[in-house]
């Protein structure tokens, strides 16, 4: 049996439990949402996840009886809390400083900075108390990013000093919208690496790596903002660099601790140097999973199910190309209607145009913004073909939107009391 | 008895739009292509940092609007909206680093802050 741990806002444990059930594997589902939200044909338990250490001590009694082959963390927050029930149970695990590093740039930068891999210099500082010569060990151009964000939100590039001093007030502005006033803010900066950038798919046992799927990112990703576009597989890149990537990404895993488990990791490569961006103890996230299922035939969920839970899986075989373009945000403002999604989804080789906005929502640019407009998935018999087929299916899309005008509240109330 | 009259039209004691608020609006409603009828405000939100107000084109009036005449410029909100709105000035300052609108008195209707005391965060 595997226990799944997801918090209730995740949008991957639908996929998760459809894929145990694809596969035939009982699953345990674990989740902080109202027992009303789950199904009522899943065996499942509601635990208060917002303390690691106290909500896996409560799951690890209440499993008590339960014969468990794997516990499996959706989504990056409860990662911990499945590692420590693995360890509570026995189970192959991480140790938590490397679950921790994972989920913290600043933790992650630490551990590699001294290994014989390529590590960008860095800093961290608090957003609005830094001096000039904080930032000595950098070099322009630098990309400055909150420490504790995702997807992409508050990564900007500065090409000189008063460039990264904007940058950081508009971090500052994006955590203090994101978190309350009032507190102190750490951004880490970074030497910017150029290269094209790439995304590895991977599951960690048996002290090794074995790559899922090494995806392409064919636009460039120079800044001043790095929301993602498209991602294509299989790779293009030459099978010596593809090893190079696997070899670096295994090595970092092990600098980290990561020993078992799925992994997800970013890495630039600048000719032949490759750079770790990021590794994460968990699948891509979203609908980007889907496209693994389009060139393989099997859920990414799940092939991960059946490697934790020790069922025989055949080797990967990627049947043919396929790709995803996250829609970008045309420009902030409030959806009006969005044009040409026939013509988009009648382009040879595109699959779904999947649209996640309504008229009368609010669309935010990176890197304030988070949130894609939609997603369009093509699969065809090259990478090639398919990334042409989603740049083609783009070029009919209009996201038309009204445009937000600047205002804000004055503080009057301070002077009410 | 007497019968009240309602009407979909609002005064300057509902919101007051400065003289500056208002030449912007203006402005801002024949500078844009867009087919709008006028300037809608609108709240959103709530959770620990309080509403946001925020103002965009209107494109249609709807059956739940009020509107403000302004001249040159039509004022919209909802009822939702000025349920928070009521006794508010909207005035516009542009100090040459940033320009935009601001809202004065929008919690004259509510009271409070607009903002969670629940976790002691600080907003």
């Amino acid at each position: 049996m595997i226990v799944l741990v997801s918090p209730a806002s995740s949008y991957r444990t639908s996929v998760y439990i459809a894929a145990a059930e694809r596969q035939s594997i009982p699953v345990i589902f674990i989740t902080d949402g109202e027992p009303d939200l789950v199904r009522s044909d899943i065996s499942g338990l509601k635990v208060d996840l917002s303390n690691s250490v106290t909500a896996s001590r409560e799951i690890v009694e209440r499993l008590n009886g339960y014969s468990v082959d794997a516990v499996i963390g959706t989504d990056d927050e409860v990662v911990e809390i499945a590692n420590r029930i693995s360890g509570a149970l026995n189970l192959p695990h991480n140790p938590i400083s490397a679950v921790r590093a994972t989920r913290s740039k600043e933790l992650a930068r630490q551990a590699l900075q001294h290994s014989e891999l390529n590590t960008p210099n860095f800093v961290v500082v608090d957003v609005d108390s830094y001096t000039e010569q904080d930032l000595d060990v950098l070099q322009f151009p630098c990309v400055a990013k909150p420490t504790s964000l995702s997807a992409s939100r508050g990564v900007i590039r500065a090409d000189n000093f008063e460039e990264l001093k904007e940058a950081l007030r508009r971090i500052k502005e994006i955590l203090e919208k994101e978190y309350g006033t009032g507190q102190t803010f750490k951004a880490l900066i970074e030497d910017y690496i150029p290269g094209t950038e790439h995304a590895l798919e991977g599951y960690l046992s048996l002290q090794k790596l074995e790559t899922i799927c090494l995806f392409d990112k064919p636009d460039p990703l120079e800044g001043p903002y790095f929301e993602e576009t498209y991602y294509v597989t299989p790779s293009r890149l030459s099978a010596s660099v593809q090893e190079k990537i696997e070899s670096v990404i295994y090595k970092a895993c092990s600098i980290l601790g990561l020993a078992v488990g799925p992994i997800h990791a970013e890495v630039r490569v600048d000719g032949d140097q490759i750079w770790v961006l990021e590794i994460a103890a968990r699948t891509i996230g979203g609908d980007c999973a889907r496209l693994f299922e389009l060139a393989t035939d099997i859920g990414l969920e799940e092939y991960i199910l059946c490697k934790a839970a020790g069922k025989q899986t055949s080797s990967i075989e990627m049947k043919q190309a396929a790709g995803v373009l996250m829609i970008p945000v045309p420009s902030n403002g409030i959806v009006r209607r969005i044009e040409g999604v026939t013509n988009a989804q009648a382009v040879e080789q595109v699959l779904e145009v999947r649209l996640n906005v309504r008229e009368g929502q609010m669309l935010t640019m990176w890197p304030e913004g988070d949130m894609y407009p939609g997603f369009l998935f093509a699969r065809g018999g090259s990478p090639e073909q398919v990334e042409n087929a989603l740049r083609t299916a783009h070029s009919h899309l209009k996201i038309v939107t009204m445009p937000i005008i600047p205002a804000q509240v004055a503080p009057d109330f301070q002077n009410s009391d | 008895m007497q019968v009240q009259e309602f009407t979909n039209h609002l005064t300057d004691t509902d919101i007051r739009v400065t003289e500056a608020a208002g030449k912007k609006m203006s402005e801002l409603v024949q500078a844009t292509d867009e087919d709008i009828c006028g300037i809608r405000v609108y709240v959103a939100g709530g959770g620990c940092g309080g509403m946001t107000y925020g103002m965009t084109y209107a494109e249609s009036e709807t059956e739940y609007d009020k509107v403000l005449e302004g001249g040159d410029f039509r004022l919209y909100a909802d009822v939702v909206a000025l349920q928070y709105l009521e006794g508010a000035e909207i005035d516009y300052v542009d100090d040459g680093i940033q320009a935009t609108f601001v809202f004065h008195n929008v919690f004259q209707s509510v009271g409070g802050t607009g903002a969670c005391g629940g976790c002691g965060a600080a907003h």
